[in-house]
């Protein structure tokens, strides 16, 4: 198995090199390679389902002699998730990339830089991949910042002053979130000398509750939750794909992620913290719910999407934490889910803006006749990210939902409701936004789209409608909140 | 070892593919028909087996043992009857769209059936589940497929509108039904129907009133129930006609189903108490419904909106027999009052899918033949579609239920039990004298729709166009079936009650020439009903009318009409749809009052407060930039100035050590 972790962390960084000793336009070859490789190494890896663990290393000069075993890799149904999410959408992404990054652009011609481009994307690639098999709290934040600064790097791709702000905003935000991961990275090996995720199980219930909410800070501004989630609407400063796969599929995952891992380490938190993480992702869904309205501009109507679902995750790991495992379940799934479903309406929004120049909702109209596999692609991806059955998020949302009634007393169905009413709403507003966009008479005349991306589209729509049969079976292996 | 029901459903999903491939539309329609036809065929052989006494039929496809959930084929005899009805009408639909679509030439054929099958296939899935879950996501499946066979017209910004107001307000009617089935799962740990009737009983009762009513209103709004049903009116009209057929005869009768299933077995005798109180609501709701559907169906001059409000009217009569039976299940003595109510709903859901679906088409036939649904702009098309105006003619007298066609039997029986029901309990005697009510206005505005359409003088305009044969001969199928039923009620009626799985001779016998009669002795009124006797009245009393007539030698001579000396357009004498019944719609308020989209104006207000860019990061960075500006501005760039810095900052450190070694 060990050769399987190698090859799927390693391959993305051997790319990520040689996309940089090959000519600029051979990049992406290596590119596409690289990541269906590290693809096909991830879906292999599910033969490890349902846990393994393998660690090495050390650091004596720490003294306490028990910090042994700092790196390596540990498997099971969540870091199975979270490498199939990235590596796998890792392809479609290089593949539309492919296509996207051109001179025939209409949103924004590209012709050179793309041997960057691809360095920085396969470089992505790789730290998720590592972060998702992180054993270690140290390997994991060693990933987390690699992945910060991958981000910086694309998010300001083209180079102009409104991406350069939107890369130094999100690296601001997003690396101050990283001091108090260590933070509490420090608070937990100078208390138990270990660096495991189960160490916190080792802390005094206050000692452990003060370090997990370092983590938790640390979480929220990588997912961008209130307060911290102002990076994430300009970050869509960046290349769709890059959009789709930072702000959708992976980066953002991993502060959802670093949570789901903490929590499902084998301790409890105390019922007040539960209870804390699920207010704040409430609040944080309702925020992001209320700025759907005031958008105009497709990407960021998804942008704020993605925050009102990171939230979701958060809701789920919180009321997973008051002694609800369904819904731990669910925010897994809903990882896997929510990667697939905003995948799709990100890349869709791209092909329309390469065909069409804009992403403004009021601008566009009729494009169900000149875009049918882009209409069809929104409207999976919308109806797949809102939960209608039997597409992709409704089985997380059930799980969710389902979970939420588990909990003792009033919050249980209160969470309930408040969720359903969330998720009502943007139902609603999808909807509408589809029929303005795809419905009625066909506005100005769209640019033929690369065969490649449409290509995508189709695969990411298979995807949306049939990622449930492969989810909801590897959650059930996810080892439960005791 | 595949079943047939198995079978029924690969070839609708296979069918769903193949015919979505097809570039023409009429080979993509043959195509459909086919799969569609031969899973019906399928359909109907597990469920005939079913319904006669076969057993339930089951076949596991796979399970979700962390939820209690599985998704399986089952069909017990309601889902059966149910089944029959659906593939039957269902077939009828997609066989008269061959012809029908041709209107669509500049649209995806393809996209169409595949939807269509789909939409089946959903439809037929919700009759043969037996788990929450998997209802709910078929359910679903089903809303949404028919919500872009509802707005394939999409580039009407109407049909936009109406498909965006049937989804959102089924979906959200769908979230109720989510709630109320994860409710159960909690207490039962498990989705199956069984368990949640079980768990519905074990429930405190302020639970089980919450999980009722939600699945009551979900249930209603797909049925059209008034007010809950509002997306009927837009979303019927707007969808292709055979859409609407199935729509309207098929899709919403499965809120009726939704009803039987949650009721079922929990109105009886070891049930919990409050049912009594349930009945009363369902009931009053179809009454409601019933009247408000009726009177708002006279007004109109849309021909689809009318039949569109039709449907909420019968749907309404539907909802009084079953809120009649739920009232009186497994009360005392009671038990064949109920089981009479029950006949009659699931007897009217039979016979209103089948005329209704014809109308549908008739009304799909006018806008083929003449390109609008405006009655007030159509007259004499009979002439120009026999076949189809026979039909009509069949389906508008079923829809006001006129002896001897299926309508009547099936409101007889409702009658029946409603007046019965007021033995018991007297408010239901007033639901049976609004419900006589909404018979006249149904015959009313049945006449409305078919006479300016097929009767009278041909309406000014484009020359009407024939209308293709596979049009003419589903209509005529649905005619056949409607008067087939009507002449034989009992033999129908004995395949309801088997649907309910009861012995239907408790009730009814065989009565004068093949009629039928109520067995003496229960709690309902005795009555008998002989359909035949009833035509050979009518005939003999038509033979003595013209016998009289030609006795009379009446001379009848035709003259132009006479205006005051005014001359006019002939287009301009015809007695168009707004003429009909004006009196009475001047005096009648409206009644049917719409849900108004709400608006929020100050929805703006707090959206500086939610952003934290405006107040606060953006001005902790320009504070923060402020600050750096004014450091900067000791780097004067002069030697000397940071000498001096660098011997204040000496001077401070080795204070700070001596004060510290000290």
């Amino acid at each position: 198995m060990s050769f399987l972790v190698a090859a799927v962390v390693g391959i993305p960084f051997l790319a990520a090199v040689l996309c940089l000793a090959v000519r600029d336009r051979a990049s992406r070859f290596v590119a596409i390679g690289g990541s269906v490789l590290a693809a096909a190494a991830a879906i292999a890896l599910a033969s490890c389902l349902p846990s393994e663990r393998w660690l090495v290393g050390s650091m004596p000069w720490l003294g306490t002699g028990a910090s042994t075993g700092l790196f390596g890799y540990e498997l099971g149904a969540l870091p199975f998730i979270m490498l199939l999410a990235s590596t796998a959408i890792g392809v479609a992404i290089a593949v539309y990339s492919a296509g996207y990054l051109s001179l025939a652009n209409r949103d924004h011609a590209t012709g050179s830089g793309q041997a960057r481009y691809y360095f920085w994307l396969m470089l992505f690639v790789g730290s998720m991949a590592g972060l998702a098999i992180s054993p270690t709290l140290l390997q994991m934040l060693i990933f987390w910042e690699m992945t910060t600064v991958c981000s910086w790097a694309l998010i300001s791709f083209y180079d102009d002053a409104a991406s350069l702000k939107a890369g130094m905003k999100a690296l601001v935000m997003t690396s101050f979130g990283g001091l108090f991961f260590i933070a509490g990275l420090v608070w937990v090996a100078s208390a138990t000398g270990s660096m495991l995720f189960s160490a916190l199980g080792q802390m005094s219930p206050g000692a452990r509750a003060g370090a997990f909410s370092l983590f938790l800070i640390a979480a929220w501004a990588k997912s961008a939750q209130v307060p911290f989630q102002t990076w994430l609407p300009d970050a869509m400063a960046a290349p769709t794909p890059i959009s789709a796969y930072l702000h959708a599929a992976a980066m953002v995952k991993a502060g959802v992620f670093l949570t789901a891992r903490l929590l499902t380490a084998g301790w409890a938190l105390p019922t007040g913290m539960g209870l804390l993480i699920s207010i704040a992702a409430l609040v944080t869904m309702f925020v992001a719910l209320y700025f759907y309205f005031f958008q105009d501009d497709l990407k960021r109507l998804l942008a704020y999407s993605t925050i009102a679902q990171l939230g979701y995750i958060f809701l789920g790991l919180g009321v997973g934490a008051l002694g609800a495992p369904m819904a731990t379940r669910g925010a897994v799934l809903h990882i896997l889910m929510h990667a697939c479903a905003k995948t799709t309406l990100f890349l869709t929004v791209g092909v329309i803006a390469y065909a069409t120049g804009t992403r403004s909702i009021s601008k566009l109209s009729g494009l169900a006749k000149t875009m049918p596999i882009a209409a069809v692609a929104f409207f999976v991806g919308a109806f797949g990210l809102t939960g209608i059955p039997p597409l992709a998020c409704f089985w997380s949302k059930m799980y969710v939902l389902a979970g939420a009634l588990q909990v003792p007393g009033a919050f249980g169905p209160l969470v309930l409701v408040l969720v359903l009413i969330e998720s009502l709403i943007t139902f609603a507003w999808f909807l509408w936004v589809g029929q303005r966009v795809f419905f009625g008479k066909p506005s100005a005349g769209a640019a033929p789209v690369p065969a490649s991306m449409n290509w995508v589209l189709i695969a990411m729509i298979l995807a949306t409608v049939l990622i449930p049969l492969a989810g909801v079976p590897i959650v059930s292996h996810l080892i439960a909140v005791p | 070892m595949v079943g047939s029901l198995e079978m029924a459903f690969a070839l609708l999903l296979v069918g769903a593919v193949v015919s979505g491939m097809m570039r023409s539309w009429r080979s993509a329609g043959v195509t459909a028909t086919v799969f569609v036809g031969l899973a019906t065929v399928f359909a109907w052989l597990a469920g005939w087996k079913v319904l006669l006494g076969g057993g339930p039929a089951y076949g596991l496809m796979f399970r979700l043992p962390t939820l209690g959930s599985e998704l399986a084929v089952s069909l017990d005899p309601l889902g059966a009857g149910f089944l029959l009805v659906i593939t039957g009408v269902s077939l009828a639909a997609v066989v008269y769209s061959i012809g029908y679509m041709g209107i669509y030439r500049d649209k995806s054929p393809g996209t169409f059936y595949a939807l269509l099958l789909l939409f089946i296939a959903g439809m037929a899935g919700v009759a043969c589940v037996a788990d929450w879950l998997f209802f709910i996501v078929l359910w679903e499946l089903m809303t949404l497929a028919s919500y872009f066979l509802v707005t394939f017209e999409r580039d009407d910004p109407a049909v936009a509108r109406a498909g965006f107001k049937y989804f959102v307000m089924t979906h959200v009617a769908s979230a109720g039904l989510l709630v109320a089935a994860i409710v159960l799962w909690r207490l039962t740990g498990s989705f199956a129907f069984d368990a949640h009737k079980a768990g519905l009983m074990a429930a405190s009762s302020s639970i089980r009133n919450v999980v009722l009513a939600l699945y009551f209103i979900a249930f209603a709004t797909k049925a059209g129930i008034y007010p809950f049903g509002d997306w009927l009116p837009d979303a019927h009209p707007a969808a292709p006609s055979g859409v609407s057929a199935i729509l309207s005869g098929v899709m919403i009768k499965l809120g009726a189903y939704g009803v039987l299933r949650v009721f079922w077995g929990l109105s009886g005798a070891g049930g919990p108490g409050g049912m009594m109180t349930w009945g009363v609501i369902v009931a009053s709701f179809g009454v409601l419904s019933a009247f408000v559907g009726g009177l708002t169906a006279m007004r109109e001059n849309d021909a689809k909106r009318l039949l569109a409000y039709s449907s909420i009217s019968q749907t309404g009569y539907i909802f009084l027999a079953l809120g009649i039976w739920i009232t009186f299940a497994g009360r005392g003595g009671l038990e064949s009052l109920a089981l009479l109510a029950l006949l009659g709903a699931g007897f009217h859901i039979l016979n209103d899918a089948i005329y209704k679906s014809l109308l549908f088409m008739s009304a799909g036939s006018i806008l083929y033949s003449t390109g609008t649904r405006d009655l007030n702009n159509v007259g004499g098309l009979s002439r120009v579609m026999p076949v189809a105006a026979a039909a009509g003619l069949v389906g508008v007298l079923s829809l006001s239920g006129l002896p001897p066609t299926n309508g009547f039997a099936s409101k007889w029986v409702i009658y029946q039990a409603s007046i019965s029901g007021g033995f018991q309990f007297s408010p239901f005697i007033a639901a049976a004298v609004v419900a006589f009510f909404v018979s006249l206005s149904t015959l009313a505005y049945s006449m409305k729709f078919f006479c300016t359409s097929f009767l009278g003088p041909s309406a000014a305009g484009p020359e009407p166009k024939p209308i293709p044969g596979t049009m003419s001969f589903a209509q005529a199928v649905l005619a056949f079936a409607c008067l087939a039923i009507g002449l034989a009620p009992l033999w129908a009626m004995r395949l309801v009650s088997s649907a309910f799985g009861s012995s239907l001779p408790s009730i009814y016998r065989n009565g004068f020439l093949g009629g039928m009669s109520t067995l003496p002795g229960g709690a309902e009124a005795p009555a008998a009903w002989s359909p035949i006797a009833a035509v050979v009245v009518l005939l003999v009393c038509f033979a003595l009318a013209q016998i009289i007539r030609g006795l009379g030698r009446p001379s009848a001579r035709s003259v132009p009409g006479w205006y005051g000396g005014e001359e006019h357009e002939e287009n301009d004498l015809r007695f168009r749809a707004r003429g009909f019944y004006s009196p009475f719609n001047e005096a009648f308020p409206k009644v049917y009052l719409h849900v108004p989209v709400p608006r929020l104006p100050g929805l703006g207000r707090l959206r500086s407060a939610f952003d934290l860019d405006t107040w606060f990061y953006n001005p902790l960075v320009r504070a923060g930039e402020r600050a750096v500006n004014k450091v900067s501005r000791s780097h004067v760039g002069i030697p000397q100035l940071y000498m001096i810095w660098q011997v204040a900052g000496m001077v401070l450190v080795i204070t700070i050590l001596f004060l510290i070694v000290r």
